[in-house]
């Protein structure tokens, strides 16, 4: 393909070059403008809903009050071990995840008989609200961090099962058709084909997977746990600490936002390698 | 029906034909078969002490216990009251806002960050504030159930609505159509597709809120007959429970995405 033909992705082109000047500075990070705004505008409703209680901050607190309690854990260190142990958790029950769901992905989508045999099982175990059986986990593993690292790992697992399959699948059949009119073997058809062609799809179910590690440590934590940032979520709205319970659920939202978009990014970058 | 195809391949003999169709069962029914056996034997040898895990046998045993006593009716009914509202409220809001963040771009974009945040972390972390908010009762299950609805319906619908095909509605705005007329003749028709992938995405969502809601606090519901059984260690009654609720879930995802095939069939004719 020549280049110029294909405009970068997410760029609007030729308006992009045309305006010039603050105006276009606006145009170009429009989202980031607006997106920026209506954060800043939720904010300051909140503030003001508190300060005037309209609602009485005991319920919503107000962001003054969670930056100043965010403050007091930041240097208590309380949030550092929070975060600490649920990333920890985190991390271990995510690559288990991938270690398992990306080569079981492979199977399925390689051999067909392996659909027949695992996909059904793998629907349950997506369809299965996971959380009820943490009485076993809990019974068979012990409490706390053995149990939010079998939900998460579970959890996470099914959507990167799911989607290393399809990008298997949709490979186009004519490479593989080309490969072997000139004598590839399957293994090498798998190593240099079938691999390449499904990277874009398997990061966009690592993508997905990040949310529902996510869930599994959150639950895991409010159920099973005696420490985490899950832990500290339940812990302080029972204790009606309202601001303290702000600050963790901030940190889950930030961590969430923060690990999706940095594997949107890297979807991005293989997805226009995948199209060249 | 055209009946059997005559193309040469196995299908011509009877083994054959009998395999064809019902290959996928046979090879479904060997991994259950594996699995279970697993199961047993985990439990017969000790290596985890049945009392934690139970056996297949005692799931259906236990099953047969709970379905003759009676007394599931009164739980399956709240948690059913709760779903279905939190649901109907979910998708009614989730339906407008949706369009209305769709329709006026800027809005939306205000608004993405903050819905695309929601969207990403986990609902169940805003459970123990909904306790405060609305209390232990059916309200905080209802909210927790709405909130998993809503979301995924917001960002359909509004995905939808954006990304109408501009032809159309260039071609109804040279005829001289109102936004009144632009929203409800071409838009919302052609988000449709969408709006139900978001519902089906949300339902899935709200049938975890519900348990988690109950099993978080309550005093009636399927998830507080699931965390009593826990607490007993009567792991076949949970197990079994724990099934009907993938049960619900399996077959309510199916059904939604059979009319999402027939919407798109609908839409291209």
């Amino acid at each position: 393909m020549a280049p110029g033909l294909t405009l970068p992705e997410g760029r609007n082109g030729q308006r992009m070059n045309l305006s010039t000047g603050w105006g276009g500075v606006f145009e170009r990070h429009k989202a980031v403008f607006l997106g920026s705004l209506g954060v800043l505008l939720l904010l300051v409703g909140w503030q003001l809903i508190s300060h005037f209680k309209i609602i009485h901050p005991f319920f919503i607190s107000s962001p003054a009050a969670i930056a100043q309690h965010f403050k007091k854990s930041l240097v208590s260190g309380v949030w550092f071990q929070d975060l600490f142990i649920s990333m920890g958790e985190f991390i271990i029950g995510y690559t288990f995840a991938v270690a398992v769901g990306i080569p079981l992905g492979f199977l399925r989508g390689w051999y067909k008989y392996a659909e027949y045999f695992i996909d059904p099982y793998v629907w349950l175990l997506y369809a299965t609200p996971l959380i009820a059986l943490y009485p076993i986990f809990i019974a068979t593993l012990g409490l706390g961090s053995p149990v939010v690292i079998t939900l998460a790992f579970l959890l996470s697992m099914v959507p990167i099962y799911t989607n290393t399959f399809t990008g298997v699948k949709t490979i186009n059949p004519i490479l593989i058709v080309i490969a072997k009119s000139f004598g590839a073997r399957d293994r090498e058809i798998f190593c240099k084909i079938a691999i390449p062609a499904a990277i874009p799809l398997i990061i966009a179910g690592l993508r997905l997977a990040v949310g529902r590690a996510l869930l599994g440590v959150v639950l895991g934590e409010l159920f099973g746990a005696n420490q985490g940032v899950g832990f500290r979520l339940g812990y302080t709205a029972a204790k009606m600490q309202t601001a303290d319970y702000f600050v963790a659920l901030l940190t889950v939202v930030l961590v969430g936002v923060i690990l999706s978009q940095a594997l949107l990014q890297l979807e991005r970058f293989f997805a226009a390698w995948r199209a060249q | 029906m055209n009946g059997v195809k005559h193309d040469g391949t196995k299908q011509n003999t009877l083994y054959g034909k009998l395999w064809l169709k019902s290959e996928r069962l046979i090879c479904v029914s060997v991994t259950g078969l594996v699995l279970c056996g697993i199961w047993i034997l985990v439990g017969k040898y000790g290596w985890v002490n049945p009392l934690f895990i139970s056996s297949p046998t005692g799931v259906v045993a236990a099953g047969i216990g709970i379905l003759k006593e009676g007394g599931l009716g009164t739980h399956l009914w709240v948690s059913t009251q709760e779903f279905l509202i939190g649901m109907s409220l979910g998708i009614a809001v989730g339906v407008i806002v949706g369009v209305l963040l769709g329709f006026y771009r800027l809005a939306g974009q205000m608004m993405d960050p903050v819905i695309m945040a929601l969207n990403t972390s986990p609902r169940t972390a805003l459970l123990p504030i909904l306790i405060l908010w609305v209390g232990v009762g059916m309200g905080s299950k209802i909210a927790i159930v709405f909130l998993g609805v809503v979301l995924p319906v917001i960002v359909n619908t509004m995905v939808g609505i954006r990304t109408t095909d501009p032809f159309l509605v260039n071609i109804a705005k040279s005829f001289g159509a109102k936004e009144f007329h632009l929203l409800f003749r071409i838009m919302l028709p052609s988000a449709t597709g969408a709006i139900l992938t978001g519902i089906r995405l949300g339902y899935g969502r709200g049938l975890l809120g519900v348990i988690v809601g109950e099993m978080y606090v309550s005093t009636v519901g399927i998830g507080n007959q699931i965390m009593a059984y826990g607490g007993a260690f009567r792991m076949g009654e949970l197990l079994f429970l724990v099934l009907i609720t993938a049960f619900v879930g399996v077959s309510g995802v199916t059904l939604i995405r059979k009319l999402e095939e027939r919407v798109e069939v609908w839409r291209q004719a």
